[in-house]
């Protein structure tokens, strides 16, 4: 009880910093920093054109722990198809997405299946991804207003902090959305998702920079979530390659099973 | 004829009074018997009538029209022609109480703290607050009211599992009637607290319009119709002359049992049940009335030998037996009618979990929570059905002594002392 | 002296208890004439066959073979209601145990067979009190059984047994349950019904007193009617139970 106190203390005290630090940007913050664009940036940061490339997801709960290799195609914002390579077990298993739909290919079964809107919020895979988090399409500036409310050195680094509010109506479960990124090239650090109530609910963390078909990029992404301590869900990039000339056809229900 | 018959009654009546104390005993047991079973049906049948008619105004109707298809999959592209005009008609049926146009949504609530599947059914709240319990049932913020748009009502448990409360937000998910998949932002307006888990858990309300915005449906087309009718016990009835002259090609009336199968389900089992109990309690009672009968006859056999040597017929004293167990019922019958509807108009208005203890959460039928407030239902042909079996199987009861004194020895009676 | 009604006649009556072997022989043989006005006494030794006979007289019981003609109708080939309808109308019980019914006042109970024949209220009160007048019953009327003494239980047993005019009167032991003083006024009682009204008796006993009152006594004896006669010597043979 105590505990759930001084936590609750705690975290009121940081929202009512995060408020102040909100109130306070407009004034202080006068940089010549464009905050929509790098929102944009963020968005943009693994789409492309096409693309395609091979990752590695890893999924972390308290009672077990597996790690998937996977393929994906993707093209423009509304096309994704992603492959299971390993392990062998799953091999085979294919989700494509086409706009808002999304169906999964068994192998074993030799059957495709729709996600129906009812299974949107379930896991993806088993991971601390949703299937919603797929279909998710939209931008960060259609659905929030924002505003820079830090610029400058954080745990040695120089960062951009830029807080993001849903706006009235906007179809979001998020009370705010931290998103912090390099300041020199606006690759992501941190994109922190807040409650309603403004509690912490998940981390994103993007780590290991590297060179990746002419982009300099994060290579590995955790998603951390705040209310399953212990339990993460990590994707590595091992190969992505961009703007190969992929049909629209590609991403069809009669490509998905073979 | 008349003055033998009257006297065969009279012999008949004195003789039960012969032995008071077990007169007695049996008459308390027919008491007991007729009136218990009286009792429960009137309180049973009195919770089912009352929860069928809350269930029926809280959902769709004593009688609810639809898509022919609507029932197979209650998918939101299932609507149904001209729904307009059958509404303007149905209101003007001298039978029908209310109509309530109805938009169901099936999909998914969710908020940072989690996802739950729900069913979202708009409605127009200024009829609602006429005909449904669900308003009353408000324990935080308020009822929806027209126009209220992105404000709902979610249940208490809901708003639990979603972690919200009175003016936070959770987003629906859910697929519009081409199929697209929708993502719309709710606030709370109130939360409500049914005792139902599934209502409770899984339901939330809109207004109509919000509704029909979110599915793509014009601001005529309805899921659902449904009619509160003034009489629930004549809807059958309704339902047909209604299929005859107003449906629609794709549409069709069907009744509350069809709309919640679960429900119609759990009371015809729980019926069953309680009249399997009774039918029990019947033979119980029965089997201890039957010893008495049995030996209030072979102790008389002596007297009915003389009676026979003099003369007497053996269908006159059989008519005397028989007599016997008719007063027996005739007495005891009404008197445990009226045992058991006196009990249960005292035991009116009184909340059941008082009396048997336990949480009204754990009183459902079919997902649905019951009013755990008595009120008893009278029904005259059921209670007069109850005590009419019970003087029929009492009346059983005679065949054996009066086929043992058809068998009865004059000579072999009277010579022994 | 006109010729008296022949009420019963009975020809070679036998009545045999039992099957195969073990055949117990209750009458055997019997030849008896009861006539109108009779007041018989039948007597004999216990097992002697006086309950048989009475029972087939009465109707109650059936001969193995032999003819009983009761008033000109033939018993073995009457059905049970028949015999069951003859009983109610023509033939008076009165027994040992009184065996009135015990919810029914003694005036009650003395109407009851007239109410079986179903005869009209007028008629039956004014018989009922003609022979509660009669018989030392005024005041009793209301009573029920339980609140007389066994000497008027007995009355109104007897009553019950005359009211509807019977051609017979059957009585068994019907004096066995009352004391000698009693027994002695319920004999003259029957007497004077028997003078007055011409009420046919026929008595099964071992009373002594019972044989000072009789107009014939038939003496049976192991299923048989014997020539002996009743005497101060013999008496005793007879009467022990």
């Amino acid at each position: 009880m105590l505990d759930q106190f001084s936590t609750m203390m705690r975290l009121t005290i940081i929202a009512t910093c995060v408020l102040f630090k909100v109130f306070l940007s407009s004034f202080a913050f006068a940089s010549n920093l464009n905050p929509e664009k790098i929102l944009d940036s963020v968005d943009d940061l693994y789409r492309s054109n096409t693309s395609y490339g091979t990752l590695t997801l890893s999924v972390t709960t308290t009672n077990w722990q597996r790690t998937l290799t996977l393929e994906q195609w993707s093209k423009g914002d509304d096309r994704h198809l992603i492959r299971v390579l390993k392990p062998k077990k799953e091999k085979g298993l294919t989700t494509l997405r086409v706009d808002n739909n999304v169906w999964n290919y068994m192998p074993k079964v030799k059957r495709v299946v729709k996600i129906p809107s009812s299974m949107m919020a379930s896991s993806w895979m088993g991971s601390h991804f949703t299937n919603d988090d797929l279909v998710k399409q939209s931008r960060m500036v259609k659905d929030y207003t924002f505003s820079i409310t830090y610029e400058g050195e954080r745990e040695e680094k120089n960062i951009v902090e830029i807080s993001c509010y849903p706006k009235k109506d906007a179809a979001v479960v998020w009370g705010k959305v931290e998103v912090i990124v390099y300041r020199d090239d606006f690759i992501p650090l941190h994109i922190i998702y807040y409650d309603e109530d403004l509690q912490l609910s998940r981390t994103l963390n993007f780590t290991n920079i590297q060179m990746m078909s002419g982009k300099m990029m994060p290579t590995q992404m955790s998603m951390i979530p705040v209310d399953e301590p212990g339990e993460s869900t990590a994707i590595q990039w091992k190969k992505i390659q961009f703007d190969l000339p992929i049909n629209d056809d590609f991403f069809s229900l009669r490509n998905l099973q073979q | 004829m008349k003055s033998k018959l009257l006297m065969i009654i009279k012999i008949g009546w004195l003789s039960i009074w012969r032995n008071k104390r077990r007169t007695l005993i049996s008459l308390f047991s027919i008491l007991i018997g007729t009136g218990i079973p009286t009792f429960f049906v009137c309180i049973a049948w009195g919770f089912y009538a009352g929860l069928v008619d809350d269930v029926a105004r809280l959902m769709a109707g004593h009688v609810t029209y639809e898509h022919v298809n609507y029932r197979n999959s209650p998918s939101n592209d299932l609507w149904v022609d001209d729904i307009q005009v059958i509404n303007k008609s149905l209101n003007n049926n001298d039978e029908v109480l209310l109509t309530k146009q109805i938009v169901n949504l099936q999909g998914v609530a969710h908020t940072a703290k989690g996802s739950v599947g729900i069913s979202l059914m708009g409605i127009e709240p200024s009829k609602e607050i006429t005909i449904s319990y669900l308003p009353e049932s408000i324990v935080e913020g308020e009822y929806l009211s027209e126009g209220d748009g992105r404000w709902v009502i979610v249940g208490s448990k809901l708003a639990e599992s979603l972690n919200v409360n009175v003016g936070k937000k959770f987003v629906f998910t859910t697929n519009d009637i081409k199929g697209e998949l929708i993502e719309e932002l709710f606030r709370v307006k109130g939360i409500f607290k049914t005792g139902s888990k599934e209502i409770d858990g899984h339901f939330v309300q809109s207004d109509i319009d919000i509704a029909r915005m979110v599915a793509g449906l014009s601001s005529n087309d309805v899921s659902q119709l449904g009619i509160i009718v003034k009489n629930p016990d004549t809807h059958e009835r309704f339902l047909q002359e209604m299929q005859k002259t107003l449906a629609k090609k794709n549409g069709v009336f069907l009744s509350w049992q069809q709309i919640m199968p679960d429900v119609a389900t759990t009371i015809r089992m729980d019926r069953t049940a309680i009249s399997s109990i009774m039918v029990l309690l019947v033979v119980i009672v029965l089997f201890t009335m039957f010893s008495t009968i049995l030996m209030s006859t072979l102790e008389r056999r002596r007297e009915f030998a003389s009676l026979l040597a003099i003369g007497t017929q053996p269908i006159e004293l059989k008519l005397q037996i028989f007599i016997e167990t008719i007063l027996f019922g005739l007495i005891a019958c009404p008197l445990g009618s009226l045992l058991g509807v006196g009990i249960a108009k005292w035991t009116e208005g009184y909340d059941m979990m008082d009396v048997v203890g336990g949480k009204a959460e754990d009183m459902t039928v079919g997902g649905f929570g019951m009013d755990t407030i008595i009120t008893p239902l009278f029904s005259i042909p059921l209670i007069l059905q109850i005590s009419i079996f019970f003087f029929l199987a009492v009346q059983l009861l005679s065949i054996l002594p009066i086929y043992l004194i058809s068998r009865i020895s004059i000579t072999d009676v009277l010579r022994s002392t | 002296m006109n010729t008296k009604k022949e009420i019963v006649s009975l020809r070679n009556v036998i009545k045999n208890y039992g099957h195969g072997k073990v055949i117990t022989k209750a009458l055997q043989g019997i030849e008896l004439n009861i006539l109108e006005g009779d007041f018989s006494v039948m007597m004999g030794p216990s097992g002697s066959g006086k309950s048989t006979l009475l029972n087939i007289i009465g109707g109650l019981d059936k001969a193995t073979s032999g003819e009983v003609n009761f008033n000109g109708k033939d018993f073995n080939t009457l059905s049970n209601k028949a015999l069951s309808i003859i009983r109610r109308n023509h033939i008076g019980f009165v027994f040992q145990n009184y065996n009135l019914l015990p919810v029914l006042t003694a005036y009650e109970n003395a109407e009851y067979v007239l109410m079986l024949q179903e005869i009209p209220i007028s008629q039956r009160k004014e018989k009922v009190m003609h022979f509660f007048q009669e018989m030392g019953l005024e005041g009793l009327e209301h009573r029920f059984p339980r609140e007389l003494s066994g000497g008027q239980q007995q009355r109104v047993a007897i009553a019950r047994a005359v009211v509807s005019d019977p051609l017979l009167v059957l009585a068994d032991e019907i004096t066995a349950n009352v004391d000698s003083e009693t027994a002695q006024s319920l004999l003259e009682l029957m007497e004077t019904l028997n003078k007055n009204n011409k009420t046919t008796f026929l008595f099964s006993t071992h009373d002594p007193a019972v044989i000072k009152f009789a107009k014939k006594v038939i003496v049976l004896k192991d299923g048989k009617i014997t020539n002996e006669q009743i005497s101060s010597e013999n008496i005793e043979k007879y009467t022990k139970r």
